[in-house]
């Protein structure tokens, strides 16, 4: 402490200093507010999107007796399978349910019962299993098929037992055959795997995420081909060999300029010149993929500029000074030591192509599939896109499914960026 | 001292960067034999004036050498001289140890694998051995060859810099502040060897500590604000300089 | 001379070369009083001399030890190297000068009282003359003159000529009376240490030219002393310098 002779001690001085420390604690204490409102934004959030859709990862579904009789599915007794596919497998669950509450006559109770399982889900998984194995025909199977959304939601407690009838989606009939068919146990609880191999569906309990995941892999997959090599050789172009002229610091901002272009213009750019004028096909992983990678070329040119900038210059001089040519000394010794760099800088640019979807919605990916897209040219849908689609369903099935699809985006981009993370802290050089 | 041969002849030689002019026309001739140190005090233009003798001067955008600098004769300046050549004759050492951040065997033999040196992996052995020896590093790291040379000290990855330099075999080598990282006992040690290597090597090196130039050097020149103000024989730089220049700056006076 | 940028270098520059002048006043007092207690037969200034010499030695070793100090510390160059290294010559020439003033002076004693010694006007010519080049070759250092410096060099020459006179003169005198043999002997040696003096004083010139232009007196320093070689009877005066 001063003594108290000293300049720093007098009145004047020790108030400056009360009033400077008072700066500092109002200062600490705006950042503790802005992060607390961030923390808390995140935390409404994630806890929205957990209550929403966790329950989209547990299904009901029913445990069946069908009897696959002959004389409906097969009554010329050929087993020709094209033929079997055509078959009224309709029938046949219907025939399981009628026998299971043989009390059920009226034909309106009888379309109601019919409606407590998957209406195109059951058949559709009968008719998979004759197509795949003729020999059934005639034998008794024991198969699980999922329940109608709205018993699920009911069983989920998202459907009030409470309202009048005329209210809900599910009638005190409906309700009283369920009770019944979970005290037995024929109706349970299961994890939805459904949910990660299915395509999408106009049946909420049979949609499922593997057709756009599959679709997102597939972009992905071009979208690297394209914007990582390309990104990279730029990079180091531009870092090493470009002449310094006002052409090459052109070029270099509007890479900058580039990567702040809104993401929507790159999917114009996409429609306009990768359909319209080169003729690929709509919807298609090719076309997303080049659109995306133009997208996170920028990304991927910008943090491996960051990173080859990052590598001392010595050591390229090193290498120089013995004798290296000057692609070798970038080669052999500044790419090598920038490598980790570039790869963590290129996941995290792939991590954002991911959960890119507006651009996509410009070329025609959002569209409905059912079918797993088999290569690169044929329709496809993204995961992000699929979420946007299902988002625009009103039932509490669909906001479930949209939960759900969110939980598995964040989760994949958590993973690539953990990765992302790990992989330079692994490998990073310090100097 | 005995009359030597030459190595290098400047004349006139001109650095800028970016259009302004940091040497204004030096002339000297660099004998074989022996050190020779360049002192001055910071921007003089030293250090430029060494990057002149390997060309380094050409990686750094904006910077322009004209004038003629001889290496036996043969001028290093002419357009059908290739640079990557005559980097593998006249080696150089930074002034921040620079190793690769490789193995001490790699580093050590990058050089000769860029260039062919070694037929063989015996071969290679050798030249890495017989490179670390000079260097008076082999004793140190024989044990170790495999570890990373990022990991040595200060002064032993300036020996392994010597040495890497020394594994191409070059005529000349150029020495930028070599020791201005090191501790007092690094430094004698690399003095010791730049003493050393002397013997079968043209040396020629920028220091800022006077006392190195006058421990290890043959012969001195002294530059100011881009000019060659005097090059004379170590002992008569120290003891009796014939610019006022160079006796203010080298008895610690404002110049 | 510009200052240089560590003023405290400065400082020990300053400090040696006060002490180094400091003693060079004393003992060019020193020889001037040994020169005048000859003159005026004074026993007692003689003695002063005498007891003297003790602060001259103190000098000495101050200048050494600053000297070192300046080497481990300063590391001087160039023309501060040469101005520490000349200091610590100068002070030791300094110091001889003053152990040949002593030496003087303890022989003053026998020499006054032995009134028949021959030679004493050419002596006290000699002692003013040696007394002067001191002077001058101090002021020469001090001035950094070189121009005096050259003078005190070449100056030394007369001095050897005294000397040379002097043995003569006194070596007739006790060939022809050798009951003065004692004073005669004392005279003797008073004028050969003179003679020293005086050429301790040119190695101070030599000092002076050498701190100011780094280069020693090329030419060979005076030399007419021939009092080694002066035979009893002088039958050869043609002898070689050595």
């Amino acid at each position: 402490m001063p003594t108290s002779d000293s300049i720093h001690a007098s009145e004047f001085a020790l108030k400056r200093l009360k009033k400077r420390h008072a700066k500092e604690r109002r200062f600490k204490a705006f950042g503790l507010l802005a992060i607390g409102i961030a923390v808390m934004a995140l935390f409404w959030l994630l806890s929205t999107v957990l209550g929403n859709g966790l329950n989209a990862f547990i299904q009901h579904d029913m445990t069946m007796d069908v009897e696959l009789t002959e004389s409906v599915l097969d009554p010329s007794g050929v087993r020709d399978p094209d033929e079997l596919r055509k078959s009224n497998y309709r029938r046949i669950i219907q025939n399981s349910l009628y026998e299971r509450f043989p009390d059920v006559t009226d034909r309106k109770a009888k379309r109601q019962l019919f409606d407590v399982i998957s209406s195109s889900g059951a058949p559709n998984l009968i008719r998979q299993m004759v197509y795949n194995n003729p020999d059934l025909v005639g034998q008794t199977l024991t198969i699980r098929v999922p329940t109608s959304d709205d018993v699920d939601q009911l069983l989920k407690g998202n459907i009030s037992r409470d309202v009048s009838e005329d209210r809900r989606k599910i009638s005190d009939q409906q309700i009283t055959w369920v009770d019944a068919l979970v005290e037995t146990g024929e109706i349970k609880s299961r994890f939805n795997t459904g949910f990660f191999t299915n395509t999408d569906s106009r049946d909420a309990e049979l949609a499922g995420i593997g057709g756009s995941f599959i679709g997102s892999l597939m972009t992905l997959l071009v979208t690297a081909c394209l914007a990582i090599p390309i990104g990279i050789g730029a990079a180091i172009w531009l870092d090493e060999f470009a002449p310094k002229n006002r052409f090459v610091d052109f070029i270099e901002i509007n890479i900058n300029n580039l990567a702040a272009v809104p993401s929507i213009i790159f999917g114009v750019l996409g429609l306009a010149i990768f359909i319209n004028f080169i003729g690929m096909p709509r919807s298609a992983p090719i076309v997303g993929g080049l659109v995306l990678g133009l997208r996170a070329l920028p990304t991927v040119i910008i943090a491996t500029r960051a990173t080859l900038m990052a590598v001392p210059q010595s050591i390229r001089d090193g290498a120089l000074s013995i004798g290296a040519s000057h692609i070798q000394a970038v080669f052999h010794h500044k790419v090598p030591q920038a490598g980790p760099g570039i790869l963590t800088g290129s996941i995290i640019a792939m991590a954002q192509a991911l959960g890119e979807t507006a651009p996509l919605l410009m070329i025609g990916m959002v569209n409905f599939n059912t079918e797993i897209p088999n290569g690169i040219t044929d329709s496809a849908t993204v995961l992000p896109v699929q979420i946007f689609m299902w988002a625009g369903n009103a039932e509490r099935a669909w906001v479930e499914k949209t939960s759900a699809g969110i939980i598995v985006l964040l989760l994949v981009l958590l993973l690539i960026n953990g990765f992302a993370i790990w992989l330079r802290n692994r490998l990073e050089k310090r100097w | 001292m005995s009359q030597s041969k030459i190595k290098f002849s400047c004349r006139d030689v001109r650095v800028s960067y970016s259009g302004k002019e940091a040497l204004h026309g030096i002339d000297i001739e660099i004998e074989d034999q022996g050190v020779t140190a360049f002192i001055g005090p910071s921007g003089c233009g030293k250090s430029s004036f060494l990057r002149v003798f390997n060309r380094m001067n050409d990686t750094i955008p904006g910077c322009t050498v004209s004038g003629i600098v001889k290496m036996d004769g043969e001028d290093i300046y002419s357009p059908h001289l290739d640079p990557v050549l005559l980097r593998a004759r006249v080696g150089m050492v930074f002034q921040k140890p620079n190793p690769f951040p490789k193995s001490i065997y790699d580093n050590v033999a990058y050089g000769p694998r860029i260039h062919g040196l070694a037929a063989n992996k015996t071969e290679l052995d050798e030249i890495v051995e017989s490179s670390l020896t000079k260097a008076g590093l082999w004793a140190e790291v024989k044990d170790r060859l495999k570890d990373s040379g990022t990991g040595l000290s200060g002064g032993q990855q300036q020996r392994l810099v010597i040495a890497r330099a020394i594994a191409v075999s070059p005529e000349v080598i150029l020495m930028d502040e070599p020791a201005s990282a090191l501790d007092p006992i690094a430094t004698a040690k690399l003095e010791e060897l730049i003493d050393e290597l002397s013997k079968k090597f043209c040396i020629v090196i920028v220091t800022h500590s006077m006392a190195q130039a006058a421990r290890i050097s043959d012969r001195t020149a002294f530059f100011h604000m881009g000019n060659l103000i005097e090059y004379d024989q170590t002992s008569n730089i120290f003891t009796n300089p014939k610019d006022s220049r160079t006796q203010d700056y080298i008895t610690g006076r404002i110049g | 001379m510009s200052e240089h940028i560590v003023s405290s270098f400065d400082e020990d520059m300053k400090g040696l070369r006060t002490e180094l002048f400091r003693m060079g006043h004393l003992v060019v007092d020193q020889v001037n009083s040994c020169v005048k207690a000859l003159k005026s037969r004074d026993d007692q200034l003689a003695n002063r001399v005498h007891l003297n010499d003790k602060q001259v030695d103190a000098i000495n070793d101050d200048i050494e030890e600053r000297v070192m100090s300046i080497l481990a510390l300063r590391h001087p160059y160039a023309v501060d190297l040469r101005e520490t290294i000349a200091a610590l010559k100068v002070a030791r020439e300094l110091e001889r000068i003053g152990d040949l003033a002593k030496n003087c002076a303890m022989r003053i004693g026998v020499i006054i009282t032995d009134d028949k010694v021959k030679g004493t006007k050419k002596i006290n010519k000699m002692g003013k003359q040696v007394s002067a080049n001191v002077a001058m070759a101090m002021k020469a250092y001090e001035d950094r003159d070189t121009d005096l410096a050259l003078d005190v060099w070449f100056g030394d020459e007369a001095i050897d000529d005294y000397c040379n006179a002097v043995f003569e003169t006194v070596l007739t005198g006790m060939m022809a009376d050798n009951s003065n043999i004692n004073g005669a002997t004392q005279m003797t040696f008073f004028a050969k240490n003179l003679e020293r003096m005086g050429d301790h004083a040119t190695r101070i010139a030599s000092a002076t030219h050498y701190v100011v232009t780094a280069e020693s007196i090329r030419e060979k320093r005076p030399k007419s002393d021939r009092t080694s070689t002066t035979r009893y009877l002088l039958e050869d005066d043609e002898d070689d310098e050595d």
